[in-house]
């Protein structure tokens, strides 16, 4: 049988064999059954984590801090070879619709109507050949691939995805690991919520102990931001003398950058020292009110703003920022809630809360983690907690809503208790009763390292990212769910996938019956 | 279009998506494959967006003589060779490349700013410095960030162990937990030069840091490692005590990763096993495990900065990786000199049948290759140029100027392939009538059918043609006849090719699409030979794989198409 030929090659494998465990899984043996002579007689080398979302790309090797490339999906990238003309002088940058030209820097979207997988699969091609031959410098497709997706990928995306790899490359096999979980496990956590604020949709998931318990989106996002700041810097620009206007560059490009840059200066969201509620409520008079706090020149930023030739100094009101970011992405508590993709994200927030059992909601309100681009927007992510501390102590945990209603429990409050039916000691929560043995042990362990119980109130934890998440969890050898085989994926596809998700999961988690060879794979989420 | 005009791609035959429909049981994309082998059947075109991606300069592409086929960079595998530094040519072995975290080990940087190469320059003594590096571009130098150097060797090494502001680099955590901690991404270079032993830093290395600084990301995913793998370990332990568990929580085993990444347990009882060896895993709480509140970073703590301190997106890019650069600096006082990516010399081999079409010199200064299958050794090379006609075009000069026509105004080119074979060739080109696209220009091409003669060697083409063959004959030649060549040579023939190019309409405000006026026409070539005298290398082969298998006798036929897309000029709008 191949299993000795496997142990032999395989160290680790050989170990696993003679410890005798009744839960040796078979599927490294299965995969060199499948395709002898594969990348397993080479010297094991570490595995490539790739992390995949529809506007870029991360790579590098398991077991490091970070990747070692970042590689964007732009109109740049996407260009001939031997075509530089954006780098030659005088090249034109013209001023394009952004939502129109926003589609030429993604791969895909979640409306697949107009994406071309065949044009999606030439993008993908180049930037993981450009990833291997300019920065990793090893071979590709020696080593095992570990993919980090969103943890919903259509389901012609994935398949076109997972094609490209088996098929221009000779992965053995691939792992798929979901971004949401790795962004937990990279803020030394195991539970958590995390905020994604993406590029098309804000995603929040809800995991518990590594498993997403909740997940919902919307499409108040960075696409939405993007086109309403570029709307209101071209209403800046129009306000420039007329020779100036026409100088003045405005492309995608300019915006996202004008984002970034803006939000880093803290221009985006103002201070969050006062209290949000107070201040939206009366934002309309402090527009009108010179006499505001801020002085001058604190009122504008002023920004080098690109020109055909140069640069030029222009100044853009912060205030006007601040109210599309709010308009954009963080609603205000008053909003009239409804659960379609368009809520606010401090709405999204709320109703992701809701929907949470008491004890899953108390574990998750200290563990909020943010991802996303809109990260690196000072101060967004604390104004959108904010906002939804608002709505919470105005309603409560009631989906009821109503002005008569009479709120008798401050939210928190009403939180507080609810942590009455504890998730366990993990969570530094009160362990449930004990009914044997084990709770008895957990108990003792908690009075072991004792610490005090984490309040439930809004808690930010700063995570490493889903890479460095993957990177982390695949370097203690920890096996995901969804491992891909070659031979298995090329010969049925994803049809072949296992799709009874719960019961694979089910089984996994009391290990695999003895003897018995996992001959599928399950999809998991992505199924 | 940044070559300059008239130019020439062509696209590899490998992104044809009828061939693939051939290849591939995608069933999930029969539609898909359906809809674009209809389009593709008629014309190829070049303005869609995939055809960025097929389209290649000539030279670029390689020829495979088992499989008679082109070969781009999407169809070939590669494998490297040797790695070098490009700019001061060192050559890395290839166990020490990864040590050296696939940067130059010695003194080659670039600049955070603007990404130009760095010179190392004395600000002090000429001999004895201090030093710094020095852009020459941008003038950023790393005084910027407040870093400079005792000698003008070993930059990279004194780099590593600085952070910016001068001060020693916390690049790794003191915890309780740095005795079974990993090794440090750290580069090799901060021990010993060009040390071997990179995988075994040593443990004086990670006491080095500054108490109480902020954790770095590589400290920080240090410090979340060393605890994860305490969590395990002392779960294990702790399970050592129940019997039918015991086994498979050794460390590493496969069920860790069960533990890892499915804990979840419920209250039923036969959830209850599981639970028993999996509950004991905690979550990370102080810095010191990695664990990080929002509050305590840096990134709010900092207060308003100027728009122009601020990074880019593609400064930031650049300082990947983390273990190196800052690709989360907020200011440009955080970002870091970038040690020189090393780059590679890689062979390649077709995909299909994994036949070697190059082999660099392995010598880092020789630009040479060993093996090197050029297409340009195949197919035809295609040049153009206006005719030469009065008041015509007249032929490009090398300044980059566009090539201008006027809409409505037919224009002759002189299409001319040469023929690199040592056999005659048949050649016949198709084109569409109209280009695709919005703008259709006409295209008419006179002679589309014709031989070229064998590339054979000048000796021979004097022995065998009158001196004057070859040259532009005004009586015969230059004819502008459908259906005859307006000249010919021993290896080449020419074409004409007629263009009306089409006015472009557009509103007075309305932009125009980048490269909207450019004409560029597709034409399909297919040529077809008989190779003669079989290279001796094919002979070799035929025997030893043996003539027995009948059905691989090699009739010498050789047929080959693909489709060329001539840049033309721009459109007068
Ligand atoms: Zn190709
Ligand atoms: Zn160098
Ligand atoms: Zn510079
Ligand atoms: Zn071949």
């Amino acid at each position: 049988m191949t299993t000795t030929v496997a142990s032999a090659i395989r160290p680790s494998l050989r170990d696993r064999q003679q410890s005798g465990s009744p839960h040796t899984p078979s599927r490294y043996i299965s995969s060199v059954q499948s395709s002898p002579g594969s990348s397993f007689l080479r010297p094991e080398e570490d595995p490539i984590i790739i992390e995949l979302d529809p506007r870029g790309l991360n790579a590098g090797f398991q077991g490091e801090s970070g990747p070692h490339c970042t590689f964007s999906f732009t109109p740049q990238n996407s260009r001939r070879i031997g075509d530089y003309q954006a780098y030659l002088p005088g090249y034109k940058r013209r001023r394009a619709d952004l939502q129109a030209r926003s589609r030429e820097y993604e791969l895909w979207r979640s409306d697949l109507s107009d994406v071309d997988l065949g044009l999606l699969e030439d993008k993908l091609e180049r930037a993981v050949r450009e990833a291997y031959n300019k920065h990793l410098l090893v071979d590709a497709g020696a080593a095992r691939l570990i993919l980090v997706l969103p943890s919903l990928v259509p389901h012609p995306v994935l398949s076109t995805i997972l094609t490209l790899f088996f098929e221009r490359w000779k992965y053995s096999s691939i792992t798929l690991l979901p971004a949401p979980a790795m962004t937990i496990a990279a803020a030394g956590l195991r539970s958590g919520l995390v905020i994604d604020l993406g590029w098309e949709e804000t995603v929040i998931t809800a995991i518990y102990e590594y498993r997403e318990v909740q997940v919902r989106r919307s499409t108040r996002a960075m696409k939405a931001l993007t086109l309403k700041i570029g709307q209101l810097l071209d209403a800046v620009r129009e306000k420039q003398d007329v020779q100036v206007r026409d100088s003045l560059l405005l492309d995608f490009d300019f915006v996202e950058e004008f984002i970034d840059r803006a939000g880093a200066c803290h221009a985006m969201v103002m201070d969050v020292d006062e209290d949000l509620a107070a201040r939206t409520a009366t934002l309309q008079v402090q527009q009108q009110s010179t006499s505001s706090p801020r002085d001058e020149n604190g009122a504008k930023l002023v920004i080098d703003w690109p020109t055909e030739t140069s640069y030029r100094s222009i100044a853009v009101p912060r205030e006007a920022l601040h109210l599309a970011c709010i308009e954009a992405i963080v609603g205000t508590k008053d909003e009239t809630s409804s659960d379609d993709h368009e809520q606010s994200v401090s709405q999204l927030l709320y109703r992701t809360l809701l929907s949470l059992s008491s004890d899953v909601r108390g574990v998750c309100i200290p563990r909020i983690v943010f991802s996303g681009r809109a990260t690196s927007v000072a101060g967004l992510s604390q104004c959108i907690l904010d906002t939804t501390n608002a709505i919470i102590s105005q309603h409560g945990w009631t989906a009821v809503r109503g002005k008569h209603l009479p709120t008798t429990r401050s939210g928190l409050g009403e939180l507080a208790q609810g942590k009455a039916a504890p998730a366990d000691a993990r969570h530094d929560l009160h362990p449930p009763g004990m009914d044997d043995f084990v709770e008895e042990r957990l108990y003792k362990q908690k009075a072991k390292d004792t610490q005090p119980a984490v309040p439930v109130v809004f808690r930010q934890v700063e995570s490493l990212g889903p890479w460095t998440g993957a990177s982390l969890i695949a370097s203690l050898k920890a096996k995901s769910f969804v491992e891909v085989d070659r031979e298995k994926f090329l010969s049925h596809g994803l049809a072949g996938a296992h799709r009874d998700f719960e019961s694979n999961l089910a089984s996994q988690r009391l290990g695999p019956a003895r003897g018995s060879e996992r001959t599928s794979w399950t999809l998991a989420g992505w199924g | 279009m940044a070559l300059p005009f008239p130019y020439i791609y062509i696209s590899c035959p490998c992104s044809d998506a009828s061939r693939r429909a051939l290849t591939s049981k995608r069933s999930s994309r029969d539609v898909d494959i359906d809809r674009a082998m209809q389009d593709d059947e008629d014309t190829f075109d070049p303005r869609h967006p995939r055809s960025a991606f097929s389209l290649f300069p000539p030279e670029h592409l390689l020829y495979c003589e088992e499989c008679h086929e082109i070969k781009c960079p999407r169809c070939v595998t590669e494998e490297i060779n040797a790695t070098y530094c490009p700019d001061c040519l060192f050559e890395s072995p290839k166990v020490m490349v990864r040590g050296e975290l696939n940067r130059c080990p010695r003194n080659c940087f670039h600049c955070p700013i603007c990404t130009s190469q760095m010179i190392t320059t004395s600000i002090g003594d000429p001999k004895s410095g201090p030093f710094v590096l020095n852009c020459n571009y941008c003038m950023w130098n790393t005084l910027d960030v407040g870093i400079k150097f005792d000698k003008a060797i070993g930059i990279r090494g004194q780099v590593d162990e600085m952070a910016n502001g001068g001060k020693q680099r916390p690049a790794t955590l003191k915890s309780p937990y740095s005795g079974q901690a990993e090794p440090a991404r750290k580069s090799s270079l901060s021990q010993t030069p060009l040390s071997p032993g990179h995988q075994d830093e040593a443990p004086d290395a990670m006491d080095r840091s500054v108490p109480g600084a902020p954790l770095d990301a590589t400290a920080r995913f240090n410090a979340l490692r060393a605890f994860y793998k305490e969590q395990i370990t002392d779960s294990s332990a702790t399970d050592a005590s129940f019997p039918t568990s015991a086994l498979d929580m050794a460390y590493s085993s496969p069920s860790s990763l069960q533990r890892i990444m499915n804990i979840y347990t419920n209250r039923d009882s036969s959830a209850k096993r599981s639970r028993q060896k999996l509950t004991i895993m905690r979550e990370a709480r102080t810095s010191s495990e990695g664990f990080i509140l929002t509050t305590e970073s840096t990134k709010v703590s900092s207060p308003s900065i100027d728009y122009d301190e601020t990074t880019t997106a593609s400064q930031r890019a650049f300082q990947h990786p983390s273990f190196i650069g800052n690709p989360d600096a907020v200011k440009v006082s955080e970002l870091r000199p970038m040690p020189t990516l090393m780059r590679t010399k890689r062979s390649k081999r077709c995909a299909t049948c994994k036949h070697i079409l190059t082999r660099p010199d392995l010598k880092i200064s020789s630009a040479r290759y060993r093996i090197k299958l050029i297409a340009l050794n195949y197919i035809p090379f295609v040049t153009i140029k206006p005719l030469p006609v009065p008041g015509g075009l007249l032929a490009p000069v090398p300044d980059g100027a566009d090539v201008v026509l006027a809409p409505g105004k037919p224009v002759q080119f002189i299409m001319t392939l040469r023929n690199p074979l040592f056999d005659d060739a048949s050649v016949s080109l198709g084109c569409p009538s109209v280009t695709p696209g919005r703008h259709g220009h006409r295209v008419t091409i006179l002679c589309p059918q014709f031989r070229i003669g064998k590339n054979s060697d000048a000796w021979d083409d004097a022995l065998n043609n009158p001196p004057d063959r070859g040259t532009l004959n005004p009586a015969a030649g230059g004819e502008q006849i459908a259906g005859k060549l307006y000249d010919q040579g021993r290896n080449w023939a020419s074409v004409v090719l007629e263009i009306v190019p089409a006015s472009i309409v557009r509103q007075q405000s309305a932009e125009l699409d980048e490269d909207e006026d450019v004409i560029e026409i597709p034409i399909r070539v297919r040529l077809e030979w008989t190779v003669t005298d079989l290279d001796a290398g094919l002979e070799r082969r035929k025997r030893d794989k043996g003539l027995d298998d009948g059905e691989d006798v090699d009739d010498g036929k050789r047929e080959l198409s693909y489709w060329m897309v001539v840049g033309i000029g721009r459109v007068a709008c």
